[in-house]
């Protein structure tokens, strides 16, 4: 697994992050907004430059902040799996992003248009959509068997660990780099402010005062491998995944439905899948961007599949912001090491109970805690709904 | 037992006369232009007014689209729902940018934001049908619908029954701009169908909405089944080759049993090269036919050419327009493989049976 | 009054693009959300937008545009007040 995000560089960092309460909230270095007074973010403290000198690369070639987090976090990933060479298995790199190369095209998009275009900007001419950072992440580290993009808007990284599972499952490839990765961009904070959805202090995840989510970057990957590849290679595993399951809404364009019925569909069907009961469930790592409409709707599909039986469940995304495609697999991350470390990470800022719903996240973080299997969420524009289980191998 | 994958619906927008109505490719229109758009059908037909009113050209074309296949395939609800685009919907979301850019961050319109996501597509189509399930969208370049097929074809194989995928691009100007510098498509006027003739680098930039209803049913709407689906990274030329004639053997065929070889010729000399030396080479004694003089080039233009042999398949006919060279299909026409390819970077392979 | 909300009618066609409807056949008193004109939640972003725009009145919360778009009546109180103030 890699991670790269507001909280940390790597895996080790984010932990200490987490474990410290240290959250990534500032106010933007470097990009250049009329609200960058206004909004915070979580924004990663290194410019371009500086993350392509940690991967040797240099921007000029047309490397954009997407695709620089991408290769931090997949760098990381292989290492901690120990693969070295692509060709040992077959191999399939399945990212994802929602904005893709947007964060650079938006500061030089007139100039693109231009006829005089500069040539520092030739390389970015084809850097826009979505395809591209994952094929500068495939061609880097050699990827060659299998490569596809996915883009379902805040759900997009936990599909793609889905896809991976699948592609494995039917014998397409032994092992599949599954994640995604998305940057800060006007294009965003504007786009989520113009929906009225941001909030100008930290958000607050379940608490009735909440009024939005801040928004973050990042990059987050876990390597799946087929249990014949595991066993002949003899490797260490650090989690299984037990059960995933995509579900749509089917109730509005950008909001859930109140009662959260894709919302209640994903987290039943995945845990159908995994073969536990609800009891099982350590711990639920919610999507929780702490706008008024996902927590109502997403804590309410949590109360009606739990009861008042209730696994612990935070929301990270005050540590992290909301990083849109690269959630899903910065929290898998984030499940396992909840696993391994047997931590239950707090949600903070939150003080009092919605209204609407009778439930309340962990506050502090819980330490010597057994965490056996963690049901992770992520929900999206478009009624996307993907709930996936991790469990302790 | 491996679950037959069969074509039951289909609802194509594109810039040839391919969505309402009864002839396979009867009229075909030839441009003149290195950019062409799809001709709009009659939405309203397709789309209530209330939703209509927001909806962006490329919204409009792929619910219609999506909703032909549907009804063509006599399905109400999919099993699930997956659709690809390379650009997703790069209007909406080029209408935002210049906005943002040029009101200085000000007084934006959530309706173009909100509309950019690249999975509005399967979400709104989801919407519409209130099709809870499963609802994917790929965004890789020419892998785009590739990834689509390729998913719903290991959903069947899973047992759901019927699975709807699209793929789906549109021209913008802007867009054509910027691509422009990097030689993707002709300087020159050119005659669509005489793009083969001409030996200069580019294409022809074209649009669409292709949908397909996929089902483990054979019935009156079938149209022909899909066998395989193979995806090619960047492979060089041998690699290319081994994985073709892997394809063939994995599916129990040598080339002689294809009955028409379809490429994704589009013109540009040093893209067409690659499938001239699998022509040359493997397919000298098999009918060639291409579709992108007729639709354009875009990232999901492979969708097209499926369309075209499902078509093919039922019809146990091929339009002249589509073949080379004056070539005749090899009858009856049992199997087709389309082999496409966008910039020697994302190469395809499928296999289409009657 | 009766010129503004004529003004606000033409606005809101425009805005949120309600196709061959004309000023006319908005009724001043009707409900805009639901029942009456069925403008949803996006809708009112629009408009928050709109009177922004056309107007330069700010509307911070969004939970705020519920009672003031209720009908174009209460919108067209709602600019005057603003205006006056």
């Amino acid at each position: 697994m890699g991670v790269v995000s507001s909280i940390g560089m790597n895996v080790e960092e984010n932990l200490q992050s987490l474990k410290t309460s240290k959250t990534g909230l500032c106010f933007t270095q470097f990009l250049d907004s009329i609200h960058k007074h206004e909004l915070p973010v979580c924004e990663i403290p290194l410019d371009d430059d500086a993350l392509a000198e940690r991967l040797g690369l240099s921007v000029s070639d047309g490397y954009t902040r997407t695709s620089l987090l991408g290769l931090l976090a997949v760098k990381e990933a292989l290492a901690s799996a120990g693969i070295s060479d692509m060709k040992s298995a077959t191999t399939a790199l399945i990212s994802s992003t929602t904005v893709g190369g947007m964060r650079n095209t938006e500061v030089i998009y007139h100039e693109l248009l231009s006829p005089n275009l500069r040539e520092e900007y030739i390389n970015f001419l084809n850097s826009h959509d979505l395809g591209e950072s994952t094929e500068r992440i495939a061609d880097y580290f050699g990827v060659k068997d299998f490569v596809t993009t996915i883009s379902t808007a805040c759900s997009s990284s936990a599909n793609a660990i889905i896809l991976g599972a699948r592609l494995i499952k039917h014998g397409i490839v032994d092992r599949a780099i599954c994640g995604g990765t998305d940057t800060l961009s006007k294009f965003t904070i504007n786009g989520f402010n113009s929906l009225m959805i941001l909030d100008k202090e930290h958000s607050r995840p379940f608490d009735d005062s909440r009024v939005g989510l801040n928004l973050g970057e990042g990059a987050g990957y876990i390597i799946l491998e087929s249990e014949a590849l595991v066993k002949k290679e003899n490797k260490k595993i650090l989690a299984e995944l037990t059960g995933y399951s995509n579900t749509n809404d089917a109730f509005h364009q950008t909001a859930s439905s109140p009662e959260g019925n894709g919302a209640f569909m994903a987290m039943s069907e995945a845990l159908e899948m995994s073969g536990l009961s609800n009891s099982d469930i350590s711990y639920i790592n919610v999507h929780g961007t702490a706008t008024p409409n996902n927590d109502v709707s997403e804590g309410r599909a949590m109360h009606r599949l739990f009861g008042d039986a209730l696994p612990k469940f935070s929301s990270t995304k005050p540590f992290t912001g909301h990083t849109l495609a690269a959630c899903g697999g910065i929290e898998a991350v984030y499940a396992i090491l909840a696993i391994q470390h047997s931590l239950i990470f707090p949600s903070l800022n939150f003080k009092n109970k919605m209204n609407e719903v009778d439930i309340a996240p962990q506050t502090t973080l819980l330490e010597n805690y057994e965490v056996n299997h963690v049901l992770s969420n992520s929900f999206g524009f478009g009624g996307n709904n993907t709930s996936i289980i991790i469990s302790k191998a | 037992m491996k679950q037959p994958i069969y074509i039951n619906g289909l609802g194509v927008i594109s810039p040839q006369k391919t969505f309402d109505v009864e002839g396979f490719l009867t009229e075909p229109i030839e441009y003149h232009e290195n950019y062409i758009l799809a001709l709009d059908a009659a939405y309203k037909e397709y789309i209530n007014p209330v939703q209509i009113r927001r909806m962006s050209r490329i919204l409009k074309m792929t619910l219609s689209a999506a909703k032909k296949a549907m009804q063509d395939a006599g399905i109400e609800k999919p099993d699930a729902i997956i659709a690809g685009s390379g650009y997703g919907c790069i209007d909406d979301t080029e209408k935002f940018l210049l906005n943002m850019l040029d009101n200085k961050e000000m007084m934006l319109n959530p309706t173009a934001f909100m509309q950019s996501t690249h999975n509005s597509v399967a979400g709104m189509v989801a919407l519409n049908v209130k099709c809870n399930a499963y609802n994917f969208t790929y965004v890789h370049r020419g892998f785009s619908f590739e990834t689509s097929l390729l998913d719903a074809m290991m959903w069947m194989q899973e047992g759901k029954e019927n699975v709807l995928i699209g793929g789906f691009d549109e021209n913008s100007v802007n867009h054509h701009t910027v691509t422009n510098k990097i030689d993707f498509w002709k300087k020159e006027k050119v005659d669509a169908f005489d793009l083969l003739k001409t030996k200069t680098i580019g294409s022809i930039s074209g649009e669409g909405a292709n949908f397909m209803l996929l089902s483990s049913n054979k019935n009156e709407h079938t149209y022909g089944e899909v066998k395989d689906v193979k995806m090619c990274y960047k492979p060089n030329e041998e690699e290319l080759l081994e994985a073709l004639s892997k394809f063939l053997k994995k599916n129990n065929l040598e080339i002689k049993d294809i009955d028409i070889y379809l490429t994704g010729l589009n013109g540009d000399v040093t893209q067409d090269r690659i499938y001239y030396r699998s022509i040359n080479e493997l397919m000298k004694d098999t009918p060639v036919a291409w579709f992108k003089h007729l639709c354009g080039d875009y990232y999901t233009a492979g969708s097209f050419g499926l369309w075209v042999a499902a078509q093919i398949c039922k019809r146990q006919e091929a339009p002249a327009i589509l073949m080379l060279d004056g070539a005749s299909p090899k009858k009856p026409i049992k199997n087709i493989l389309l082999y496409n390819h966008y910039r020697n970077i994302n190469h395809s392979f499928y296999l289409i049976q009657s | 009054m009766e010129d503004l909300k004529l003004k606000l009618k033409e606005q809101i066609i425009e805005a949120l693009n309600l196709e061959g409807m004309s000023p006319a056949e908005i009724d001043d008193a009707a409900p805009m959300f639901g029942e009456g004109l069925g403008l949803d939640s996006i809708d009112a972003l629009e408009l928050i937008v709109l009177l922004e725009k056309n107007y330069s009145i700010r509307i911070e919360d969004p939970k705020d545009g519920r009672a003031i778009f209720e009908s174009i009546n209460t919108m067209a109180a709602y600019i005057q007040s603003k205006q006056i103030a």
